[in-house]
């Protein structure tokens, strides 16, 4: 019913912008996301995540690069085709919702104004047909105001979804819900992803939400990329230590030593062992470095557990927060069930998959290959390093 | 997908990238009529102060030794004189009375304080000749004070400082309203901290509210100043009665009435100009260098206490209303119900003989009315549009040369309609222009124009602070749907704003009706208008008539700009129609 049967590949070529003659904004971005495919944009606040959909969308020129959706190129330096004729749809941040109109006049907006224009009977069809689809029945004649939070965003998608676009766009559409509605509204666009089959182009600062939701996560840090792996290869082998605290691996230490055996990484700090994720080098540089997450570090007294003095303990309500101090290898967050006393001993054990340890100097890794992607010019290391040193 | 949409689809195919995008075209093209509308006119006048009878006269020159000759000719300097006199006056005087007012309205609550805003509002919008004709026959010799109560204040009136009182009277809203918009917004958290670090409420006051206030009161004292020394409604009211010279007057003069002297409207224009840009470079030095963004996210309105005497404030604001509002307007409502001046208000003196008379056929003054009202509704329009535009390229546009825009705007609200109106004269009159059948002088045309001028910066003010409230997501979302941006313009922005467009076109309209300058200086010679018949039936002696005329405009502007609200919201903010789903 909602087929989106001329949805096409999206391209990026060295697609780079600044604003004004400022220092650039995005630099370099070269991606390519499969027709049907949801690549997310990941990256904190200021990354240029925001600039890449703007630009994508049309709604800003390029400096260098090209925008490419099938063979059509969209944007180019100096030459943009506007928004109305991209064939793209898009849900905004604050979803954009015209409030002087009703439901059924916002989805059916595309369709009776403009290029996408059809005759009022094939409108009236596509938005019946979007408001079962999206589940809005009996708020047709409803305007933005009278709408919950869920509703507002489902009326968004639905027009995004009115022109039948060949490119989905979304601008953190989860970012003003709150959180228990953004965990059930995560679960819905995951679905409705999957069932539309649309190319589909996600930006977020939410790590769950770009693991959650896409086919492949292109990781941005002032401007530049700094991953574009699947979700599994960014969460389980970050490229970066940048990139682990982006994933959760919050907690940073650096080892004696590191080595690899059997394909794990083995760090040693003053004398004990743990065992954690081979990550390779940092593409960012720097030595031998162990990210944990705190999910996957408990208190614990085993033969191999990591002596460690309690630095500080807050209780926050499920748990108590817990940083304790690692010898000189530095701090450790962890979640405990009962209160910690600062400067009390204790013992740490981590589970071999909440460790992401980078530095390790042993045989090849045999999914090296696999960390740099297929579609970077010049390595994600080099570019990496050299947004780090900006 | 349907093959309609298909086709459609296949049509919006790939196509050329665009170089000129309908934003930039936009920005031109606005560009383009400001220029025209303002920037043209305004460099004939300058450019006349230095080379009399440019393009107009066979026998120009460039004379720039005529700007000194100002310390030489008796006129010239007693025109400037007298301008800066009642303008530096009214802007102590009428900035004082003006801040006082305000700050009485925001510290106490009292019955009937929300009076001082609607009278500050009211004299706003009123014309000042209307005003100024209401205090000249309250206090000429023969005048509704004499006849009424009984007392002559016509020397006292009738005297520099007479003239700097009634001014400041006419024109303190300026200061009022600045003062108010300041206080209204407070921000109490300033005053309570000052409070908790142990200073006394005087302490507060002189070291925390004051200091955070005075940009605030000096910015509506100088603009108190700049509309004084621009308005030419004031001494053309007084000319009838008592000889005072201003600049704006004797720019009128000059061009207006024999023998017609290109210099002298050229250098007072260029020293008008030349002091009022000065003064407008300090309000916003002044505006710039003490930001109003002091105002946190805090800030909430706060309701006044209740004041210890409240009669005693009520009696006040009675008496302010009285004099700066029931003074002028009542004068002019019982000299248009009356047979004589002096008669006072007794009922052999009432009549209705002046409305009759309005009202028969072929009377001037119903002609002046229909056609000033028909210029207005055409600047109106104009004008509204041309300032939804403008909002829009400022608002939502990456325009390169959007300050030139931004700046114009600034500059047009600061030059007075005299000078702008000069301005039409010398650009329109070139003989090159009636040689492409430009020749728009002597045409009612050139009032539209004129009128679309001199209101375009209050239109653009009333709609920018709508436009700001539009998240530019919005467009993007009609963009992103396939709307073109004339269809986002119409479909979108135009109904979110429709109160503030509503709003530009009634104040464009009220303004409009009662343009003097523009009209005494541009108007055809058969071509009747409602401000200059009323001024010359006025000067004719015929007070009844004229003040008649004012007040049966003053209720059609009214009538009409309800009835445009009306329509507009409903036509504007409505809901759409026929969605088709």
């Amino acid at each position: 019913m909602i087929d989106q049967r001329h949805t096409a590949p999206l391209r990026l070529r060295g697609l780079g912008m600044r604003y004004g003659t400022g220092a650039w904004a995005l630099r370099g971005v070269d991606t390519t996301v499969p027709a049907g495919r949801t690549l997310a944009v990941l990256g904190p606040s200021g990354c240029g995540k925001s600039t890449l959909l703007r630009l994508v969308a049309g709604l800003e020129t390029p400096g260098e690069g090209e925008v490419l959706l099938g063979d059509r190129v969209l944007s180019a330096p100096g030459s943009t085709v506007s928004p109305e004729f991209r064939d793209m749809g898009m849900v905004f941040q604050d979803y954009a919702l015209w409030p002087h109109l009703r439901v059924r006049d916002i989805i059916g907006y595309g369709l009776r104004h403009g290029v996408h224009r059809t005759s009022a009977g094939e409108r009236g069809s596509r938005v019946a047909e979007l408001v079962e689809f999206l589940r809005l029945d009996g708020l047709e004649d409803r305007r933005p105001a009278e709408l919950s939070g869920g509703q507002r965003q489902r009326v968004a998608i639905a027009r995004a979804l009115a022109t039948r676009p060949r490119l989905l766009l979304f601008d953190e559409p989860l970012s003003n819900l709150d959180s228990q509605l953004r965990g059930e509204m995560r679960e819905e666009l995951a679905l409705l992803l999957r069932r539309l089959g649309t190319t589909a182009l996600y930006v977020t600062h939410d790590v769950s939400e770009a693991l959650a939701l896409a086919d492949r996560v292109l990781v941005l840090h002032e401007g530049r990329t700094v991953q574009d792996a699947s979700p599994e290869e960014v969460f389980g082998r970050p490229a970066s230590g940048w990139v682990a605290d982006l994933a959760g691996f919050s907690s940073r230490i650096e080892p004696d030593a590191v080595t690899v055996e059997d394909g794990r990484a083995v760090a040693t700090v003053g004398g004990s062992r743990f065992v954690g994720r081979d990550c390779g080098e940092d593409v960012g540089g720097g030595g031998p470095a162990a990210y944990l997450h705190p999910e996957a570090v408990r208190l614990g007294e085993g033969p191999d557990a990591l002596p460690a003095v309690v630095v500080s303990s807050v209780f926050e309500g499920r748990h108590h927060r817990v940083r304790v101090r690692v010898g000189s290898a530095g701090t450790v967050l962890l979640h405990s069930v009962s209160p910690q006393r600062p400067g009390d001993r204790v013992g740490l054990e981590i589970e071999p998959d909440g460790a992401v340890i980078f530095g390790g100097a042993a045989e090849p890794h045999p999914l090296g290959s696999a960390r740099a992607t297929q579609n970077q010019v010049g390595g994600p290391e080099e570019r990496h390093r050299d947004a780090l040193q900006r | 997908m349907t093959p309609l949409l298909e086709r459609r689809r296949a049509k919006a195919g790939p196509r050329p990238t665009r170089r000129v995008s309908p934003e930039n075209a936009l920005g031109w093209f606005i560009l383009a009529v400001l220029f025209v509308l303002v920037g043209a006119p305004l460099l004939f006048v300058l450019a006349q102060g230095v080379a009399p009878g440019l393009g107009l006269a066979r026998d120009w020159s460039v004379r720039p030794e005529l700007l000194g000759e100002i310390a030489r000719r008796p006129l010239w300097q007693t025109s400037l004189v007298n301008s800066l006199t009642l303008a530096t006056g009214a802007m102590l005087l009428g900035g004082a009375l003006g801040t006082g007012l305000a700050l009485l309205r925001h510290t106490v609550a009292f019955p009937g304080a929300r009076l001082l805003d609607v009278a500050a509002w009211a004299l706003l919008v009123s014309p000042s000749f209307v005003l100024a004709q209401g205090w000249v026959l309250f206090a000429s010799p023969s005048g509704v004070a004499v006849g009424t109560l009984g007392v002559d204040p016509s020397s006292l009136v009738f005297s520099p400082a007479g003239l700097v009182v009634i001014t400041s009277l006419i024109k303190y809203p300026f200061a009022y309203l600045a003062t108010s918009a300041a206080l209204h917004w407070d921000d109490g958290s300033y005053r309570q901290a000052a409070a908790l670090a142990g200073a006394r409420p005087w302490t507060v006051l002189r070291t925390v509210r004051i200091p955070l206030l005075t940009p605030a009161v000096a910015s509506g004292a100088i603009l108190v100043f700049v509309d004084v020394l621009g308005d030419f409604g004031l001494p053309a009211a007084l000319s009838a009665a008592y000889s005072y010279p201003t600049l704006p007057y004797s720019i009128y003069a000059s061009v207006r009435q024999s023998p017609v002297s290109f210099e002298l409207g050229g250098v007072l224009s260029f020293y008008l100009v030349a002091i009022i840009g000065a003064a407008i470079l300090l309000y916003i030095r002044i505006l710039r260098g003490s930001r109003y963004d002091f105002l946190t996210g805090a800030a909430t309105r706060v309701p006044p206490p209740p004041a210890r005497y409240p009669w005693l404030w009520s009696g006040l604001t009675a008496l302010v209303l009285a004099i700066t509002f029931g003074v002028p307007l009542g004068t002019s409502l019982q000299v248009s119900f009356s047979r004589t001046l002096h008669g006072g208000p007794v009922p052999d003196n009432l009549t209705l003989e002046h409305y009759a008379d309005i009202f028969s056929a072929g009377s001037r003054m119903s002609e002046g009315i229909v056609n000033s009202l028909t210029i207005a509704l055409a600047a109106a329009s104009v004008t509204t549009v041309l300032a939804f535009l403008i909002g829009v390229v400022l608002t939502f546009t990456g325009f390169r040369a959007r300050f030139l825009i931004d700046v114009a705007g600034t500059v047009t609200l600061a030059i007075p309609g005299i000078v702008l109106a000069v301005g039409y004269i010398f650009l329109w009159n070139q003989p090159f222009l009636a040689g492409v059948g430009l020749g728009l002088y002597g045409r009612a045309e050139l009032l539209v124009l004129a009128g679309t001028a001199t209101a375009l910066p209050i239109a653009v003010r009333l709609q920018l602070g709508a436009l700001a409230q539009v998240p530019a997501s919005l467009l993007n979302a009609a963009a992103l749907s396939g709307a073109r941006f004339p269809t986002r313009l119409r479909t979108v922005l135009a109904p979110l704003i429709a109160p503030a467009l509503v709003s530009a076109f009634a104040a464009v309209l009220a303004s409009g009706i009662f343009d003097l300058a523009a009209t005494t200086m541009l108007a055809p010679p058969s071509f009747t208008t409602l401000p200059v018949e009323i001024l010359a039936e006025y000067d004719r002696g015929r007070y009844g008539y004229a003040t008649a005329g004012a007040v049966v405009s003053a209720v059609l502007v009214m009538v009409l700009a309800a009835v445009s609200s009306v329509i507009g919201r409903r036509l504007l903010g409505g809901p759409t129609h026929g969605s088709g789903a």
